[in-house]
């Protein structure tokens, strides 16, 4: 409560503000050129779309910001700068104009949710459709990025990629095989550097080996198939197999001699034995978009980058501005150079009530990262009179509340009661989903057991509805047939120790309704005679109790109702003693039952065969056992989260229509842009 | 007396030894470390952290090393006056601080002469005109600004000036002059972004003080030497100022100890909910997410500034008050 008491006090003062909401503004339907086109939203290479669109690119132009500069003598004409195959990406919509800097709040130091999207170019990418998302399952249909052509050979132990011809880094330098064997021989083979290879490299316990082919292919190749190497590559930053060797080659001792990196390497407070600290600090190693902001990145706008916007300065601590690579290597269909917005600012707040303020007066175009859904009505009620959009779309999480089981946790007198599949029935059956649904979701989604969505490959009628139904008098049967007889008062029951059953949630705030879940939850549970205990723990904390295996039910998001989250659907994060087993291969941990065993077997087909098909049956036999042996309990499914942008910004507003989640929206914002101000 | 200082300056330096040993465990006693805040915050933005990453990560910000490597890198840098470098922010802690230093001087000293002033005179005022209407009215909203959490406070007043005179939300400074150079415009825009972390400070601390200077002066004013003074005629005003505040202001000074660090990292909560670029929310985030350097060097400075107020309120006191003596009297003990 004492978080929605400022809340309510918002509300109430900024409705009663001046101009408050008399009349409802609807939001128009986006209109424009490409909504009809099949097309719409898809990135070509430069033949591949002339040849399917039927119409050619004969010249390309760029912003008035870079043509200023072009006609000074400071930068290249734009042809010049661009690839000669470059990518062509259709809007969403229409086509844009040119200008404007987009403004937007984050509260994280040293990191940015916003940038991780908005800012990221990517090796492959991923077709924009609705249930797909990078970093969630990635058998969407992957389209050319920086690299335009990719193969693999028939067990799918052995990749041969290829850059983009004629790609430059934001300091005008070429892109070729180079960077890449830089990347991957003098870097992550690097101990000083890269102290233990990331998993893919070292996949089939081999590292992987690198071939170049010529200038610009390259082939990667495995000591064992690995069917999922391309669709686990989607959503790859560049820095993950290129890096500016020009520029990096200044800080890493293979090129340059300790001795004259030495006055830089002292100004970091390194001695010269400290060389592998040194390199990591200057971003040797590269970051994710997220994690490429500066402070992170000593001189960040001297690092050449890939990506659409660089960054130039940091007016205030936590503040940053990036403008407009002059060689990004996306155009639209009439040969615009894209992006179209000149540049990114983002303020630093400290406290989520400033940004929803911010919001509610304006000062912001864009916020859909940790926006609470329980915001929405405020957002809603002021959408009229703001000057932004509010619409709710898909979590990518698929799930905003889960409660993951330990099916064997350290408590003696729990083991059995937990690892007895009739008392996961009973606690999944105790549940009333709707009613969560309507106090936690504002009645949005459906109740559901944790399952694929429809429409998706692993989707099988039936596994949303498994033990998913409010049935308080089969659960107390189910718990009655275990022996788990009530109490003298009826009131709870007994366990086969004497003492009252007892279960305990631990949380931390993972997930906004994780907490009011817990409690919600506890009720219903306390229903059925189980005595349930919430507890808030700190991140920390809760990590620490389960690796000494003291957890036992816990509120979560999904990550994305996909076979390959391996925390939860494909594997047993929460049940420690399983993990360790399959972690060490059986050498510490406990065994795991023969279902369980399953999973894991069935995980290594999803990362290893070549075959799509055999991939989704792992997937959907993956889910066919959770809906059997519930070791998450789902809640509602298809929650949304409020996503809002300025009235002004244009090729977004159709992904309420295509039901896109906002992770896709914000990948594609090179195609977003001003409209011009009536 | 300045042997007692100097005597006083020798106990200080032990002591922030012991301060800086004692922070630096402290802030280490959480489990995990910066690192594992760093990573469940990526994970719970669903961006999956490699155990290569992870290793890499700690190799760059030197927590494979053990504790007391940590520690003495730190203090050794120190002596060189470098206070080494923020885990959060990549950047060298006496940077963030200095660069957040001016503002936040500015910020609590304006506060801190409202606070003063609104309090001393309605202290004075409540206590001359005691069980009066308007003595009442400063009763109740003394009251009503001590129970009423600044945060709430600072959201009410951040929204009132927003809508009224169309103020920029939280800051100290309009989006135009966030990153302009100092000239007229930005001081006028500071001008005007004051006043709100100034009230909510202010109030809250001035409702604590007013009851101290009521309560003090009252005492005072029911002294025979009072009565004594106006007996022979003495002006009301002059009778007032000339004892009995000086001896009411008593309590107030020897609060002085808490207001220099005060200074430093004052208002912490309201400058968090208002996004003020003050030290207090550097101090609290870098305790969250265990930025051991940050944190402990802040601590190292708060606690220097509580010791040297100490030493400064002493002093004042003695100067002030001529029944405060330095000498130790043999028959004690």
């Amino acid at each position: 409560m004492r978080q929605h008491l400022p809340h309510l006090l918002i509300m109430l003062l900024v409705s009663c503000g001046p101009g408050a909401p008399t009349e409802t503004l609807e939001r128009p339907i986006p209109t424009g050129k490409y909504i009809d086109d099949p097309m719409s939203g898809r990135s070509y290479n430069l033949s591949d779309f002339e040849q399917q669109s039927g119409t050619t690119i004969s010249s390309f132009s760029d912003a008035p910001l870079l043509a200023d500069r072009v006609r000074e003598g400071l930068l290249p004409s734009v042809s010049e700068r661009l690839p000669e195959n470059p990518l062509v990406m259709v809007p969403w919509e229409k086509l844009g104009r040119y200008g404007g800097d987009l403004r937007y709040t984050e509260f994280t130091i040293g990191y940015d949710h916003y940038l991780r999207h908005l800012n990221e170019a990517q090796l492959l990418e991923q077709r924009p459709e609705p249930g797909v998302a990078i970093y969630k399952w990635m058998e969407g249909s992957v389209q050319p990025g920086i690299l335009e052509s990719w193969s693999q050979n028939e067990d799918a132990s052995s990749f041969t990629l290829r850059i983009r011809s004629g790609l430059k880094w934001s300091d005008g330098i070429p892109v070729t095989t180079e960077d890449v064997r830089y990347r991957v021989e003098d870097v992550l083979f690097n101990a000083d550097v890269v102290p233990i290879l990331p998993q893919w490299a070292r996949w089939g316990d081999k590292p992987v080996q690198l071939h170049i082919l010529d200038s610009h292919t390259f082939e990667l190749k495995f000591s064992k198939s690995y069917g999922l190497f391309i669709p686990q590559m989607i959503g790859w930053r560049w820095h993950e197999l290129m890096l500016p060797a020009h520029y990096l080659k200044r800080f890493h001792k293979d090129y340059t001699a300790i001795a004259d990196m030495k006055s830089l390497m002292e100004r970091y407070g390194y001695t010269e034995s400290d060389w592998g600290r040194f390199y990591l600090t200057m971003g040797g190693l590269g970051q994710a978009a997220g994690g490429f902001v500066p402070g992170k990145i000593p001189d960040i706008g001297a690092y050449p980058t890939l990506d659409p916007w660089l960054h130039v300065t940091q007016p205030n601590p936590g503040d940053y501005v990036l403008e407009r690579n002059p060689y990004f290597y996306k155009i639209d269909p009439e040969g615009q150079q894209l992006p179209y917005l000149d540049g990114l600012r983002r303020t630093f707040v400290s406290d989520l009530q400033v940004q929803n303020l911010k919001i509610l007066s304006g000062e912001t175009d864009l916020q859909f990262q940790f926006v609470r859904l329980s915001d929405f009505p405020l957002f809603k009620r002021n959408e009229a009179k703001s000057n932004y959009w509010v619409v709710p779309l898909p979590a990518w999480q698929d799930y905003m509340l889960i409660f993951p089981l330990n099916l064997r946790p350290d408590d003696p007198v729990l083991r059995p009661i937990m690892a007895d599949l009739r008392f996961r029935r009973a606690l999944s059956l105790a549940l009333n989903r709707n009613e969560i649904r309507e106090a936690l979701f504002l009645g949005f989604g459906r109740p559901a057991q944790l399952a694929p969505l429809p429409g998706s490959p692993w989707y099988e009628d039936g596994f949303d509805r498994a033990n998913a139904d409010y049935d308080t008098t089969l659960a107390n049967q189910l718990l009655d047939e275990m022996g788990l007889p009530w109490d003298s008062e009826h009131r709870y029951r007994i366990q086969p120790d004497g003492k009252t059953l007892t279960i305990r949630i631990d949380y931390y705030d993972v997930t906004p309704p994780a907490g009011p879940g817990a409690e919600m939850a506890a009720t219903f549970w306390e229903d059925v005679g189980i005595r349930t205990r919430v507890q808030q723990v700190d991140g920390a904390r809760y990590w620490q109790l389960r690796g000494a295996n003291q957890n036992q039910v816990t509120a979560w998001w999904a990550n994305g109702a996909v076979p390959n989250d391996f925390t939860f659907v494909g594997g047993f994060s929460m049940t420690y003693p399983w993990q360790q087993w399959h972690d060490t291969q059986g050498a510490n941990g406990q065994t795991p039952p023969e279902w369980a065993q399953s999973i894991y077997a069935l995980r290594d087909t999803l990362y290893s065969t070549p075959s799509e098909t055999k991939r989704n049956q792992a997937g959907t036999e993956i889910f066919r056992k959770n809906a059997q042996y519930l070791w998450n309990i789902g809640t509602v499914a298809d929650v949304p989260v409020p996503f809002v942008y300025s009235k002004r910004l244009s090729n977004i507003g159709v992904a309420e229509q295509r039901n896109h989640y906002p992770i896709t929206v914000a990948e594609a914002a090179e195609q977003w842009f001003f409209e011009i101000d009536e | 007396m300045l042997s007692y200082i100097f005597q006083r300056l020798a106990y200080t330096a032990v002591l922030l030894v012991l301060i800086s040993i004692t922070s630096f465990v402290i802030i280490q006693l959480p489990p995990g470390d910066y690192l594992s805040s760093y990573i469940r915050q990526l994970e719970a933005s669903g961006q999956p952290v490699d155990q290569s990453e992870i290793e890499a990560m700690k190799r760059q910000y030197g927590l494979d090393q053990p504790v007391a490597v940590q520690y003495f890198k730190w203090v050794g840098g120190m002596l060189e006056g470098d206070f080494g470098r923020s885990l959060q922010w990549s950047r060298p802690v006496s940077d963030l601080i200095g660069e957040r230093m001016f503002l936040t001087v500015v910020m609590n000293v304006a506060t801190l002469i409202f606070t003063y002033l609104i309090a001393i005179a309605i202290g004075v005022y409540s206590a001359t005109h005691q069980y009066s209407a308007a003595d009442y009215g400063f009763t109740v909203l003394g009251f009503i600004g001590l129970a009423i959490p600044n945060f709430l406070l600072a959201l009410i007043l951040m929204v009132f000036f927003h809508n009224t005179f169309g103020l920029s939300i939280g800051g100290l400074f309009s989006p135009e002059y966030a990153s302009a150079p100092w000239g007229w415009g930005k001081m006028v825009d500071l001008l005007f972004h004051l006043p709100i972390p100034m009230i909510i400070i202010g109030t809250s601390g001035a409702a604590g003080l007013i009851r101290v200077m009521r309560g003090a002066l009252l005492d005072e004013l029911r002294k025979q030497y009072v009565v004594t003074a106006r007996s022979k005629g003495l002006s009301e005003r002059r009778l007032l100022f000339k004892y009995p505040v000086r001896v009411a202001v008593n309590p107030v000074i020897s609060t002085v100890g808490w207001v220099l660090p005060g200074l430093v990292s004052g208002g912490a909560i309201t400058a968090i909910v208002l996004s003020l670029p003050t030290v207090g929310p550097l101090l609290f985030r870098a305790l969250l997410s265990e930025d051991m350097y940050l944190a402990g060097t802040l601590i190292l400075l708060l606690s220097f500034l509580t010791i040297i107020g100490t030493l400064v309120s002493d002093i004042l006191l003695v100067m002030l008050d001529p029944r405060i003596r330095m000498e130790r009297s043999s028959s004690a003990h």
